[in-house]
């Protein structure tokens, strides 16, 4: 017999409001059994397997199973390695904010697949982080002062850009509030919390900050926020320390003409070249892949490692060229750069030396570059007070370093080619000509 | 397909006992927007479609209940991820009386449900599937009463589900649905 809606069964209220006490008691206890064999839950800081981007040999990337561990909250993928932050702001000079969610579906193979685009950059962010710092183990880095395994890692960071506008597609290193800072990735390429490079080019930072510019800030007078953002809040502005410049007070011509402030902004500039450089190579050595910031940043080919354009610089030029620029400008990048592919020369030398193998190559390199950083240091801690940092302190390092560790590999450097840095210090690099000697041999780039 | 054939059965199947067995039969399609704290701390919206078919014993119906919903892709050219989630739910309705126009139920299930993770990475893409996850529901309805007799086969109903689906990570989900169907 056909019926008209529900049938109009005779239930009270009462029998309602017992029906709904019933099932909310069911569910609580479904809920509280459920939580037990919680996979995402859990506290047990074991080894997960993990679906991820990856890189493999040559840079390129593919979605592989890899493993993270120390993982303590599977929900937040706090651990060991890293803490995650998500849009941050800054309380009492400490990042403060929410901490992500991170979905996981875990599969009948037993490994875990991100479940959408945020779980998938923090759980690639640890991954990384995990194997950086267990480079550093390696390597001897983590003797640096004040190191530790955990990083605190701020994704989504909301920067203020042009009015009304958020930043993006940057990343970087905030020594005061010791985090890393990624900003939404806009662009189509490989995000940048996923490119391996950019990653380890950014860790550089870190430990360069702690190696040579907490270590020299004295002596230099260098400017405290060099590695600093400007967070005031949730959702506050982030200056983007790939786009800083020296926040000085405002001086006026005549001081800044001083020998003081010209040799005041000429060792910030290069500093801060330096700084760039090394942590370029850091970004090869840990990815394999010379070209790695263009992988996600169109236009920055200019960075890439294996291009035969060594030179030497006219210290007086890039005094010229830091005044103008109040120590920063592109031209830091390209100091950087040039110094980043003389440590490359070297590497090639050094492979084709048998100085290392290609498979201890990287390691040793590392190593290498871990020198020439204490070694920076100490040379500018001994630096009088009114004398220049040589531009070229990274050319000598390498040569000097290597012969300490026993390599036959040199790198000889052009000369006089650096008369385009006073318009630009790009021109300079362009124009040079790079040698690589190997117990008399020349080597000739790819 | 097994998924389809499985259906057409259980379909037909319940067609042919529903006509002798049982006072009541429902059969229908159902939309839900489930909302869902997401990795990012805000609001996940997922739409759900279903079909479902139930059977009144004694003074509540009991039922199967068949769903599919994905969230989208998400990221970018290079690096995208969607997620999509199919279940089966047994339910129990437990109708209350009559106020006005309006007959308000409670809805309860349990189930289990599956999700498919697929991802692309530089025109490479790859799909895996989650182990099945057991999740449950509560909620409350009112089914909309139509007094015009040429309507009165018409099921048509708006509940508030609260589902602790996914028990993989912990947290409820709120889902308001609309339901509309067949019932003699």
């Amino acid at each position: 017999m056909p019926r008209q809606g529900f049938k109009p069964l005779r239930i009270s209220f009462s029998d309602l409001l017992q029906g709904l006490i019933w099932a909310l008691c069911t569910a609580f206890v479904t809920l509280q059994m459920s939580s037990c064999s919680n996979p995402q839950g859990g506290s047990n800081p074991d080894t997960l397997s993990v679906k991820i981007p990856w890189q493999s040999s040559g840079g390129s990337y593919s979605q592989r199973v890899v493993e993270v561990k120390g993982v303590s909250d599977r929900a937040t993928f706090t651990g060991q390695y890293a803490q995650f932050y998500l849009s941050p702001g800054e309380t009492n000079g400490q990042l403060s904010g929410y901490n992500p969610k991170v979905t996981l579906v875990k599969t009948g193979d037993g490994f875990y697949v991100p479940a959408d685009y945020l779980s998938t950059q923090l759980v690639t962010l640890y991954a990384h982080f995990e194997r950086l710092a267990e480079q550093d183990v390696v390597t001897g880095a983590s003797s640096t002062t004040g190191w530790q395994a955990q990083k605190k890692i701020a994704v989504s960071v909301l920067e203020a850009a042009a009015a009304g506008q958020w930043g993006s597609d940057n990343a970087a290193y905030d020594g005061n509030l010791d985090a890393f800072l990624f900003l939404p990735y806009a662009n189509p390429n490989l995000p940048l919390t996923m490119n391996s490079g950019v990653l380890a080019h950014e860790y550089f930072h870190y430990l360069f900050y702690r190696r040579v510019l907490t270590p020299v800030a004295a002596k230099l007078s260098l400017p405290a926020n060099m590695t600093a953002h400007n967070l005031s809040g949730l959702r506050a502005a982030v200056i983007a320390e790939d786009q800083d410049s020296a926040q000085e007070p405002a001086q006026d011509d005549a001081i800044r003409s001083s020998e003081s402030m010209q040799r005041y902004y000429y060792h910030t500039y290069l500093i801060r070249a330096f700084n760039e450089g090394l942590a370029d190579v850091w970004g090869w050595l840990y990815s394999d892949d010379v070209d790695f910031v263009s992988r996600s940043i169109p236009g920055q080919e200019a960075r890439n490692l294996s291009v035969a354009a060594l030179t030497t610089y006219n210290q007086s030029d890039i005094v010229v060229k830091a005044v103008q620029a109040k120590g920063f400008d592109a031209g830091v990048y390209s100091i950087g750069t040039n110094s980043a592919r003389v440590i490359y020369q070297l590497y090639q030398a050094g492979l084709a030396g048998s100085d290392f193998t290609a498979a201890d190559g990287k390691l040793k390199m590392q190593q290498l570059v871990i020198n020439i950083v204490d070694q920076l240091r100490d040379d500018v801690n001994a630096l009088a007070d009114d004398a220049y940092l040589s531009p070229n302190e990274i050319q000598n390092l390498v040569n000097a370093q290597a012969k300490k560790m026993g390599w036959k590999a040199t790198v000889t450097m052009a000369s006089g080619v650096a008369s385009g840095v006073a318009s630009g210090v790009e021109s300079a690099t362009a124009s040079a000509n790079a040698t690589a000697a190997v117990a008399g041999k020349k080597q000739v780039d790819p | 397909m097994m998924r389809a054939l499985l259906c057409l059965l259980l379909l037909g199947f319940s067609f042919a006992v529903s006509a002798s067995a049982f006072a009541s039969t429902l059969v229908g399609l159902g939309a839900e927007s489930r909302f869902e704290r997401g990795s990012d701390q805000n609001l996940d919206l997922q739409n759900y479609y279903s079909g479902f078919i139930s059977w009144q014993v004694a003074n509540v119906f009991v039922g199967a209940e068949i769903y599919q919903g994905s969230t989208g892709a998400t990221g970018n050219e290079t690096y995208s991820v969607s997620s999509t989630r199919r279940g089966l739910w047994g339910t129990v309705m437990l109708p209350g009386k009559h106020y006005g126009v309006f007959v308000p139920y409670l809805d309860a299930g349990l189930g289990v449900m599956q999700d498919q993770v697929t991802s692309q990475l530089s025109g490479t893409a790859s799909s895996d599937y989650g182990s099945p996850q057991v999740g449950i529901f509560g909620g409350l309805g009112t089914q909309f009463y139509f007094a015009d007799p040429s309507w009165k086969h018409l099921f048509l109903a708006a509940e508030v589900r609260f589902v602790a689906a996914a028990l993989q990570d912990g947290d409820m989900a709120v889902t308001p649905c609309m339901r509309l169907g067949f019932m003699w």
